[in-house]
């Protein structure tokens, strides 16, 4: 049986010019482009990215720290030519995974295992082709991904729900002791 | 300053202008909850929501043609006007028959305001230039979206070609009412305050049809005439103002 899902893009995004990408969530889409459209229309309108990219998940290695220790190099193709591969590492601390500095190898796996060795606190790890990006930030001027910073975005904090259903069942409870 | 006829005429350009956005928009809304994916569903609403937005700017622009409160009378406009007042072309009221439709119209429509604006950014009336760049932005993004889905469909499968082709079909010559005046409308034309629509439909034809044809659709033959009289206005205006009034007919000042 075909699947019907359509294939899944990493989403990522530029918090502020200058800072590093970090990873903002998923998307599913028939291709790169309409990838992109999705990725902007469900986490880069509301201003909150000056930046997107989208990457094939299936291009995209993700393992713990753990799990790469003991990666045993069995895919190791010497064969293979080096590229540059992205990195984005999660700190223990941290709940976002965040760009690290780029690595050469022939493999994710290699890439993956260097990207590893340089970091100091690196709990899980994503590694993919610096190729396989597809990037607002190389659109031309045309399309208009940038954040609607011109428009009023009410986002869940405006609306305290879980506030007021404490007051409201406060009230209550009074009402009933009295 | 605008002598009465200018202004009336004026009055009754902007009224359509915000009726197709608001109709529109208030269409495609009902797509809500039912996208195709979930990604989808959050564009679509999100450009549904965009057209409100527009929609609102144009109506503002009316409140101060008549002298009424721009904040407050827009609303009076959308939910206590009756149906056969409103001035929209009948193609953005016509209830969706299945994505293909909605998307295809959708597309046509920013085509057309991609064509449109550019010419309105000139306009003499500095309230329909500033209206126009504020719009402007958000339909290069609609148009990209749109054209990408419309290609895609109209490429696709046997059967979203044949939705794609049916739509297009069923839109095609409705789709020309956008692009009949309003009353006096060349006085507009000769102040420099709108363009001429004549020219503004030839351009957009010289725009979706080799788009459409290269999406593997066939575009009807329809003649060239455009000054026809208005097409009398179908019934669909009527349930989906009466639906869109429900509530505040019910409780007027009800506010929330």
């Amino acid at each position: 049986m075909t699947s019907t899902q359509w294939p899944v893009y990493q989403v990522f995004e530029r918090p502020a010019h200058g800072r590093p990408m970090r990873v903002g969530g998923s998307v599913h889409a028939v291709d790169a482009e309409t990838a992109l459209q999705n990725a902007w229309a469900v986490y880069g309108r509301r201003p909150t990215a000056v930046g997107l990219w989208v990457v094939p998940r299936r291009l995209v290695l993700m393992k713990t720290k753990e799990e790469v220790d003991d990666f045993t190099q069995d895919r190791d193709n010497r064969a293979a030519s080096d590229q540059s591969f992205y990195v984005f590492c999660r700190s223990g601390a941290k709940l976002v995974y965040e760009e690290a500095p780029q690595v050469v190898a022939p493999s994710p796996e290699q890439a993956m295992v260097r990207a590893v060795a340089g970091l100091n606190d690196c709990f899980a790890c994503w590694v993919f082709p610096a190729a396989a990006v597809t990037s607002t930030e190389s659109q031309t001027a045309e399309c208009s991904f940038a954040p609607q910073h011109y428009k009023w975005f009410r986002d869940h904090k405006s609306f305290p729900i879980v506030a007021m259903l404490r007051e409201i069942r406060a009230d209550a409870s009074e009402r009933k002791h009295a | 300053m605008l002598d009465d006829r200018t202004r009336a005429a004026l009055e009754s350009k902007i009224l359509r202008l915000a009726d197709n956005e608001f109709i529109l928009g208030h269409r495609n809304s009902e797509w809500a909850g039912h996208g195709p994916i979930l990604e989808e569903d959050i564009a679509f609403a999100n450009l549904a929501l965009d057209e409100l937005g527009h929609g609102i700017l144009w109506y503002r622009i009316v409140s101060m043609l008549r002298d009424e409160d721009p904040e407050t009378y827009p609303d009076q406009l959308v939910y206590q006007r009756d149906a056969q007042d409103f001035r929209n072309a009948d193609v953005v009221a016509l209830p969706h028959a299945d994505w293909a439709f909605s998307m295809l119209r959708q597309f046509l429509f920013d085509a057309y305001e991609s064509v449109h604006l550019p010419a309105l950014l000139a306009s003499r009336y500095a309230p329909i230039a500033e209206a126009a760049a504020k719009i402007k932005q958000e339909e290069v993004f609609h148009l990209h979206h749109t054209k990408a889905w419309a290609l895609r469909l109209g490429q696709g499968t046997d059967e979203s070609n044949r939705r794609m082709q049916q739509a297009l079909d069923t839109l095609w010559t409705p789709f020309r009412q956008v692009f009949v005046s309003t009353p006096d409308e060349s006085l507009l034309v000769d102040s420099c305050i709108t363009p001429d629509l004549r020219e503004i439909h030839v351009e957009w034809r010289n725009t979706v049809v080799p788009f459409l044809e290269s999406s593997n659709l066939v575009v009807p033959e329809t003649s060239a005439r455009l000054d026809a009289p208005d097409v009398a206005q179908s019934t669909h205006i009527n349930t989906l103002v009466a639906e869109l009034q429900e509530v505040s007919r019910i409780a007027p000042n009800a506010a929330w």
